[in-house]
């Protein structure tokens, strides 16, 4: 199953390569703490597993790329978990890898594929691959429904119980609809089922997440998911005991559907740029039809979330954010990944080398504090290391203006 | 006798005329330094920012001649009470980058005439009353000449960039036909800059102008401003949708009165569109026999 795991991550990069023009790549570590009845209500464990109440403890770094060319984009999300548990069992890990691929046929149609895999190495290893084709029309920028049907693919290995290992395939689809009915709430509902059974597997989930303020978000799900099966259970041979018993040989098939119910609720706060911090519960309820067994799950937990890298094209390019305070200073921070001294020059020193000296900050960020008068300047950054000198190239999200010579200069406004 | 001497005498005046004609030509073209620069105080520049010029002008290598040619623009806007502080920045720029003169000197002329072009409309727009009421309400500490100044180095540019005079005439108008309440001076500064930046550039002009009017009437100050035209792109680029179908987005947002923060923020992270990640089966599994996953 690793070859197909590396033959699919290698057939995923080839378009990328093709298409690539543009790109926004993100990578950021996602650690998070908590107590839970039932594994499967941690969304990076997702494994049904209620055996032992559990503390845990996860980390998941996760890289994503956006590459577009014309009217074609790649979206690829990568990254693994690690968790260790406060019970005996021993960690878990998994490596899960997700690309979406969309052509923009016009302003309202766009036709994709949803693509993954993910691999599990906890009490048995869990592999899963799935393959969905997508159509989308989106009636105005801020609504979009999807269309989505395809399979997924399901391996169990159980080292010590051979018998339990298998291979399952699954064949699913899925309306979902996403929506912004304001410019702070953001709702996605869908519906999902088993294309072999789509009336009776038929389930339901609706999120909605809402940004109360400046940097609090808050975030509420709710969701039913059905698994309907058909048990078929052999009678004893001989004519079978007691006396009045089944028959000999028959099979005596049941229909069982196991029910879940969730909600869940979250709050998240965005310290600053690279650090969020949130607090997340969950409830759910299972329910079987069969036994009419129902037991309840809870999840709370606590986590963070460190941005380590977010950027686009270009990478030496300095990358400029401009902040005024009320006295008409301008505090400059820089991100810029290489060695030397970096200095802004511009019109408000008249172009003056070597210019006023950044500071650096930390390992990529340096900062300089600029007194002026109201109105607008343009800029430049200058590298000096030893005795050479060079213009840094600004980021495509800084403010440029055309100088006229064939290059690019920042622009400072003030007022 | 008589119509020789008088043709004779023609003659002459003609010559004398003609001499005198030639005459300014000659001394024109025969400027010392020492006359440019009279003729630059003379119209109110500053001499010790011709001498800093000329310091760093001769410390470049740059000749006599290429010193007066990259004055002379400098002196003609002077004359014509337009800014001309452009012309002795774009100079400073151009001899710390070591861009050589006989390159500097058009793009100096298309700064002039560029600055003479944006002047005449903004000239106008100001006489508006209620403009005068808008520079003279004191939220911004531009005073009116130099705001005058600063809109016209904003023109220029924008002119430059392939903005239709028509367009920036008709942006200005609508900024103060509509209420200028929310609007400051720098945030105006910003839209005319950012005009040429945003999605398709000059060739969706109209439309990007009454984006940015929007934005400035929703409260957009220069920070965001500039910030718009990499977030607009971007929008375009996460979504795929033509560029004038972000900006009809955009504008929508704006009209439900959603602060400038958080439109660039979700524009920033892509988060319009998107949707539900792929589905993992979550792998429920008992000890009954016979279940997809079960043991």
């Amino acid at each position: 199953m690793k070859k197909w795991m590396i033959l699919l991550i290698g057939l995923l990069f080839i378009p990328i390569d093709v298409f690539s023009q543009d790109w926004d790549a993100l990578l950021f570590l996602d650690g998070r703490t908590g107590y839970t009845s039932n594994t499967y209500l941690n969304p990076m464990l997702s494994e049904w597993s209620r055996e032992n109440t559990t503390g845990y403890a996860t980390l998941t770094p996760i890289g994503n790329i956006f590459l577009s060319k014309g009217q074609f984009s790649v979206d690829l999300t990568s990254g693994g978990a690690y968790s260790q548990f406060t019970d005996e069992r021993d960690a878990w890990s998994s490596l899960f890898i997700l690309l979406n691929s969309n052509y923009r046929i016009n302003e309202r149609w766009g036709l994709g594929v949803e693509t993954g895999g993910s691999s599990y190495s906890m009490q048995s290893d869990r592999s899963v691959y799935w393959v969905q084709p997508v159509l989308s029309f989106s009636p105005s920028l801020f609504t979009r429904v999807n269309l989505k049907a395809g399979s997924s693919f399901r391996k169990l290995n159980f080292e010590d119980q051979a018998d339990a290992s298998g291979f399952d395939q699954f064949n699913n689809y899925a309306l979902e609809l996403e929506t912004w009915p304001t410019f702070r709430w953001q709702l996605k509902v869908g519906v999902f089922g088993d294309l072999n059974n789509p009336a009776e597997s038929l389930g339901a989930r609706a999120s909605s997440d809402i940004n109360l303020h400046r940097n609090w978000d808050i975030n509420l799900r709710t969701g039913i998911e059905r698994y309907r099966f058909q048990i078929m259970t052999e009678g004893g041979g001989g004519g079978g005991f007691p006396p009045g018993g089944n028959p000999g040989n028959q099979t005596t098939t049941t229909e069982e559907a196991d029910i879940l119910y969730r909600i869940s609720a979250g709050v998240k706060y965005r310290i600053n740029s690279i650090l969020e911090a949130s607090v997340s519960t969950d409830y759910l309820n299972y329910y079987s039809t069969v036994t009419e067994e129902s037991v309840s799950d809870v999840h709370a937990s606590i986590g963070f979330r460190v941005t380590l890298f977010n950027g686009s094209r270009h990478t030496d390019e300095a990358n400029v954010e401009l902040r005024q305070n009320a006295k008409q200073t301008i505090l400059l921070n820089l991100k810029y990944n290489g060695e030397g001294h970096l200095y802004i020059l511009g019109d408000f020193n008249d172009w003056q080398k070597p210019g006023i000296s950044l500071v650096k900050q930390r390992r990529n960020r340096y900062a300089a504090q600029l007194s002026l008068d109201s109105g607008a300047y343009e800029y430049k950054i200058l590298l000096v290391e030893g005795d050479a000198e060079k213009w840094l190239e600004l980021s495509e999200d800084t403010f440029t203006v055309n100088d006229g010579f064939g290059g690019e200069n920042g622009l400072i406004i003030i007022d | 006798m008589n119509t020789i001497f008088n043709t004779i005498k023609r003659s002459f005046q003609s010559a004398g005329l003609l001499l005198l004609l030639l005459i300014p030509v000659n001394v024109y073209a025969q400027d010392t330094v020492g006359d440019l620069m009279d003729r630059a105080i003379a119209f109110g520049i500053d001499q010790e920012r011709i001498v800093e010029i000329q310091q760093r002008a001769e410390a470049r290598g740059l000749s006599e001649q290429e010193f007066m040619n990259i004055l002379q623009p400098a002196i003609e806007m002077a004359g014509e009470n337009l800014p001309y502080e452009m012309i002795f920045e774009k100079v400073f720029e151009g001899l710390s980058k070591g861009v050589p003169a006989q390159r500097m000197t058009p793009v100096l002329s298309s700064i002039r005439e560029n600055a003479s072009r944006s002047a005449q409309l903004v000239d106008r727009w100001m006489e508006r009353p209620e403009v005068g009421q808008f520079v003279e309400r004191g939220d911004g500490r531009m005073q009116r000449d130099q705001f005058r100044n600063e809109m016209i180095k904003a023109g220029s540019k924008a002119i430059m960039q392939n903005i239709d005079e028509e367009i920036l005439t008709e942006t200005l108008n609508s900024v103060s036909d509509g209420n200028m309440d929310r609007i400051r001076p720098s945030g105006l500064l910003a839209a005319i800059n950012i005009l040429s930046d945003l999605p398709n550039g000059a060739s969706s002009a109209t439309q990007n102008a009454k984006l940015v009017l929007r934005a400035l009437q929703s409260g957009f100050e220069a920070g965001d401003m500039q910030k718009l035209p990499a977030a607009l792109n971007m929008a375009q680029r996460r979504s795929q949708l033509p560029a004038a179908a972000v900006g009809k987005g955009f504008m929508e947002q704006l009209e439900r009165g959603f602060p400038s923060e958080r439109i660039l923020q979700n524009m920033f992270n892509g988060e319009i569109g998107g949707g539900p990640p792929g589905n993992v089966p979550g792998g429920i599994k008992n000890n009954r026999p016979g279940r997809p996953g079960g043991n």
